[in-house]
């Protein structure tokens, strides 16, 4: 599992616009509760990797999760970083 | 404006419907109540394709994720926005509606049709370029896309052919998409390419019965034929035509619960502050009919007989009397209407100019509707249409027995201001062939066009003006 921190106040267009250029496909919108922040939940177009879109909400992040095997998890964390030319 | 609805569905006042104009696709939403309209392209009508009142904005997103339209949600936003704000959402489902088979003592009313009147369709495709709404049932679209699947490519998908005839739900019947205001099936040579593929029971139900009217007096069904296409008129007098209904059908429960009947209130405006019951209109119409004189000039008659109900309601002597002795409208009383009239043609012109194409032939004709219009306000021509015998008498003289019989003068209008309103139709079709190109199909018969302009177009509403009837 790779967590990707975004900047602060990253506009939804734009994580929908990442979304859309690499091919991610959204497939579920999960609500905040008491057992877990809101993310949205994308998979790669040949489904080998998830990617979750986590709002930890106040005090927390804006962040991606990508959860893969490896390799993919290295090929996609790597495509986020460069996108929002963020290291970490 | 308020708050967008937490499950969002589109209006059943709104109406959706494709188009293809000049090849390229289009998406107008129609305002039923307004007579507004909204556009937008097929990739904006997708996003709303989960709009259907089970959604909220998120389940939405996801619905257009799916449907592989999703690129930002603020667009979805967006689309909503706009609908929202022209007041064209709803929240929530619609309760579903079952069709309502007729009460017993309803289905067993007679039909009674017009008398000595066959159909003979030329299948030249002149209704079928026309109207803005073709209605399929769900078993009837799938019938023509199964045997036009390549037809705008909807034997994959349904909905690239066909919306839902109200709203958002496809639950009821749908509306074919339009191809330069032809609907989709009609084949380039104006055939039917339904009936051709599949045989004429294969074409939607209100297709084969287009252009009976049916409406329920409480007496019986009448059984009459809307003036809207130009075979009607080339049909008159002709024999070995279709019946406008099964000849073997007898009573309105043999017509199926599924077939269009309008039934008449108890009570129909007929005039200002007078009302009439519906066996009293019955009786009166058919006195009325029984009473035309075979060579009359229909605007005075039609004229004449609105001054009766004015001044005495359904009474049969005054009515008797004006058919009698008919007057022609004086230039002064036909004034308002005529003026209100050239404006809602000039607004349609408008309309149609804004997204239409060029080919339409309902973009066409709204333009020759409102030169002819307009030439009326002329004094000199408003005489000449007014003056002698109409080069249409016989057409005139049908169409007036036709409304009558098929008590199509009742509608939004009180009585008299529908026969004043049929004056000024006949008037405004005999002032029309001089707008009409060369070997236009509306020549031989222009009230025709007319009357489906008046109805499919929304250019009757003029009659809705205040200091007319409505």
């Amino acid at each position: 599992m790779v967590r990707i921190v975004l900047p602060d106040a990253t506009p939804r267009d734009t994580l929908d616009d990442a979304a859309a250029d690499l091919g991610l496909a959204l497939v579920n919108i999960v609500s905040k509760t008491e057992a877990h922040p809101a993310q949205l939940i994308y998979v790669t177009p040949d489904r080998r990797a998830q990617v979750h879109l986590v709002d930890e909400g106040a005090g927390g992040a804006l962040c991606y999760v990508v959860q893969g095997d490896e390799v993919e998890e290295a090929r996609w964390s790597g495509a986020l970083r460069a996108r929002f030319e963020v290291a970490s | 404006v308020s708050a967008l609805p937490g499950r969002p569905r589109l209006a059943a006042h709104a109406l959706v419907r494709l188009h293809v104009v000049d090849g390229v696709e289009v998406v107008v939403i129609h305002d039923a109540r307004t007579g507004d309209l909204l556009r937008m392209g097929p990739r904006e009508w997708a996003l709303l394709a989960g709009a259907d009142g089970t959604r909220d904005f998120d389940a939405l997103v996801l619905a257009a994720a799916r449907g592989g339209v999703l690129r930002r949600a603020s667009e979805l936003g967006a689309v909503l926005a706009a609908l929202h704000a022209a007041g064209l959402l709803a929240d929530g489902i619609e309760p579903p509606v079952s069709p309502v088979a007729p009460a017993l003592h309803e289905a067993a009313r007679p039909l009674d049709a017009l008398p000595g009147f066959t159909l003979t369709c030329d299948e030249g495709g002149a209704c079928c370029s026309l109207y803005g709404s073709v209605l399929f049932s769900p078993l009837e679209a799938a019938r023509a896309r199964s045997l036009l699947p390549e037809i705008l490519g909807a034997g994959e998908r349904e909905g690239r052919a066909f919306t839902p005839e109200h709203g958002a739900t496809p639950d009821g019947h749908l509306a074919v998409a339009l191809v330069d205001g032809r609907c989709a099936y009609l084949a380039g040579d104006g055939r039917c390419g339904i009936h051709a593929a599949g045989g004429e029971g294969a074409k939607p139900r209100g297709c084969r019965a287009y252009p009976a009217t049916l409406v329920d007096d409480g007496e019986s069904v009448r059984v009459s034929v809307g003036v809207e296409c130009p075979c009607v008129l080339a049909s008159v007098g002709r024999e070995g035509g279709a019946p406008l209904v099964d000849p073997g059908a007898r009573t309105r429960g043999a017509l199926g619960a599924d077939a269009r009947v309008v039934t008449l209130p108890e009570a129909i405006p007929i005039a200002d502050d007078r009302l009439a019951s519906r066996a009293e209109l019955a009786a009166w119409s058919r006195l009325v009919m029984g009473a035309l004189p075979d060579d009359g000039e229909v605007v005075s008659l039609l004229w004449s007989l609105a001054s009766a109900l004015d001044a005495a309601g359904l009474d049969h002597a005054a009515s008797l009397a004006a058919l009698a002795a008919p007057r022609s409208p004086a230039p002064a009383a036909l004034s308002p209407w005529l003026a209100a009239l050239a404006a809602r043609a000039r607004a349609r012109v408008a309309a149609a100019d804004t997204w239409r194409g060029r080919r339409d032939r309902s973009r066409l004709a709204s333009h020759w509707l409102a030169e002819a219009a307009e030439s009326l306000l002329e004094p000199a021509a408003l005489a000449s249409a007014l003056a002698g015998a109409s080069p249409f008498g016989g057409d005139e003289r049908f169409y007036l027995r036709a409304q009558l019989h098929g008590h199509q003068l009742i509608g939004d209008l009180p009585l008299a201001a529908a026969l004043r309103d049929r004056a000024v139709r006949l008037l405004l079709a005999r002032a029309l062939p001089a707008s009409l190109p060369e070997g236009d199909p509306a020549r031989p018969h222009p009230l025709a066009l007319v009357e489906a302009m008046m109805r499919g177009h929304g250019l009757a509403g003029y009659a809705r003006a205040p200091r007319l009837g409505g």
